[in-house]
């Protein structure tokens, strides 16, 4: 009889994935009360909503979920990982939620306390974590972008994002535009971007069968990231160059296309019979993103452009929204049954388990896709079209966020109802 | 390993988790002491090395220019 390894608990990353969706409900409660916040992204309440979806939705995930694949992706992982997410929850939670008040409010102590409380939160992840995967064996893309993004990617996003809370705690004089710029750029391009093309890279290929990122072009593109993000970071921070400014960022939105199409192709030649939710949530999100980027792009080419308070606004929804929250909630529909599955498989050895399909049934994740792209159909309506109010746009989030926590819970009691008989449920 | 002829190959490079787990533990159990399997993936399946480390199985991995992960593993 094979023994079956250790891997974290089912609910060390299981608790950011529960606890992301009550942010994303949060974030569709703003988007209810404060109706004018479309107007433009400076608005105190759309910093609030953007860190409510970056940190509270997106980060919740990815760390959550860095927790589970990097022992399975790079064979690395923290030494006590339920030790490591009791501590490391309450911080990157608290922390979401005291900078959130600090930028809705404009109240520069709960500003300094949310700063404060993240910056810690990520260092203890990258002190936990950062060493081993430092010195595991850059083997695939995957490994050289989950470094990239560990090691390059989330401290300088973090790092700027620190600095500028700073800066507006103390009253300093920096140029708060082109740091937020630098920052929204590191945080979606470096970080998120590198992150996700490693975890594509990944579960791609596995969950909708299809061929694997060409070698060679995934490691150019890594580096390309990396190196177009920093050189953006002395444009616009030391240098000033206008034409540098311009040529990094229509370098990154190139790089962010040509992922796009590239994803696009690989799940064009899936050999998965039928098309599934996450599949779905892939197409949509990539088409999101890929509209956002070019909007970006457009804006850079015709200044005039970028100078109306909807074009930023519209561009970040589609980018964040429709993307890159697209993308995560359709892996998740994934990533849980299959580690429900794979807990159950390590707990009762030899005896049959449900199958991933029946702990997150497809027509339950068919239902919450369903009312995600409503709402954001609504939400880009409700910021390009004065006359469309925000409160449906906000409704529908809440509404879809909740369904995704549901179903979430769903899955769980499945999982502990297997656990309990040692049958199929 | 390299000199190691595999007796048997699982090709899980389009096979639906867990599919390539569950074919490579079901070979497994089927291979007599110092026989080799081959297992073709486009990922590298750490869980799955972690299990072979604890039962006393040698394997290598192998990325080839077309993305596939060649894994040899040895009873």
């Amino acid at each position: 009889m094979i023994d079956f390894a250790q891997s974290p608990s089912f609910f060390v990353p299981l608790r950011f994935f529960l606890v992301a969706p009550v942010f994303g409900m949060v974030a569709g409660g703003l988007m209810v009360l404060e109706p004018e916040l479309f107007v433009s992204r400076w608005m105190p309440a759309m910093l609030a909503l953007t860190h409510l979806l970056t940190l509270g939705v997106m980060l919740h995930l990815m760390l959550g979920a860095l927790l589970q694949v990097l022992p399975v992706v790079a064979g690395v992982g923290p030494a006590q990982p339920d030790r490591l997410a009791r501590w490391l929850l309450p911080l990157l939670s608290g922390g979401t939620l005291a900078l959130v008040v600090g930028l809705g409010r404009q109240h520069p102590v709960w500003l300094g306390v949310g700063a404060g409380l993240l910056g810690l939160s990520l260092l203890g992840f990258l002190g936990a974590l950062g060493g081993a995967l430092l010195r595991a064996a850059t083997t695939s893309p995957t490994l050289a972008g989950l470094k990239g993004a560990l090691w390059i990617g989330l401290p300088v996003t973090g790092g700027l994002g620190g600095f500028l809370a700073l800066g507006l705690v103390l009253g300093l004089a920096v140029d708060h535009a082109r740091l937020t710029d630098l920052h929204a750029a590191w945080g979606l391009g470096v970080w998120g971007g590198l992150l996700l093309a490693a975890v594509a890279a990944v579960v791609v290929p596995m969950f909708q069968l299809t061929p694997p990122y060409p070698v060679r072009a995934s490691v150019g593109w890594l580096r390309g990231v990396v190196l177009l993000g920093s050189l953006w970071g002395l444009a616009l921070l030391f240098l000033s160059w206008t034409w540098l400014d311009a040529f990094c960022a229509l370098g990154m939105v190139a790089l962010g296309l040509a992922f796009v199409v590239q994803t696009l192709r690989l799940l064009r030649q899936r050999r998965r019979a039928r098309p599934d939710t996450t599949l779905r949530y892939w197409q949509c999100g990539l088409a999101s993103a890929g509209a956002g980027l070019l909007m970006f792009g457009l804006s850079r080419l015709w200044p005039a452009l970028g100078d109306l308070p909807v074009w930023p606004v519209l561009a970040g929804i589609l980018l964040i929204g429709g993307g890159f929250l697209s993308i995560m909630t359709g892996m998740l529909y994934k990533i849980v049954p299959f580690l429900a599955w794979m807990h159950l498989q390590q707990a009762r050895p030899g005896t049959p388990v449900p199958p991933m399909t029946r702990l997150l049934p497809e027509s339950e994740a068919q239902r919450q896709f369903g009312c995600q792209m409503l709402a954001l159909l609504a939400t880009l309506a409700a910021a390009g079209v004065p006359t469309v109010p925000g409160w449906p746009a906000g409704g529908l989030f809440v509404l879809a966020q909740g369904l995704l926590l549901w179903q979430l819970l769903q899955a769980v009691r499945r999982y502990r109802r297997a656990l309990a008989d040692g049958v199929g449920a | 390993m390299s000199d190691v002829v595999p007796v048997l190959t699982v090709d899980g490079r389009y096979l639906e988790p867990p599919e390539p787990f569950i074919q490579t533990m079901a070979a497994l159990e089927t291979l007599r002491p110092g026989e080799a399997m081959r297992l073709l993936l486009f990922r590298e399946p750490h869980p799955l090395f972690n299990v072979l480390r604890q039962n006393g199985y040698r394997y290598t991995s192998t990325l080839g220019e077309d993305g596939t992960f060649e894994i040899l593993i040895r009873a």
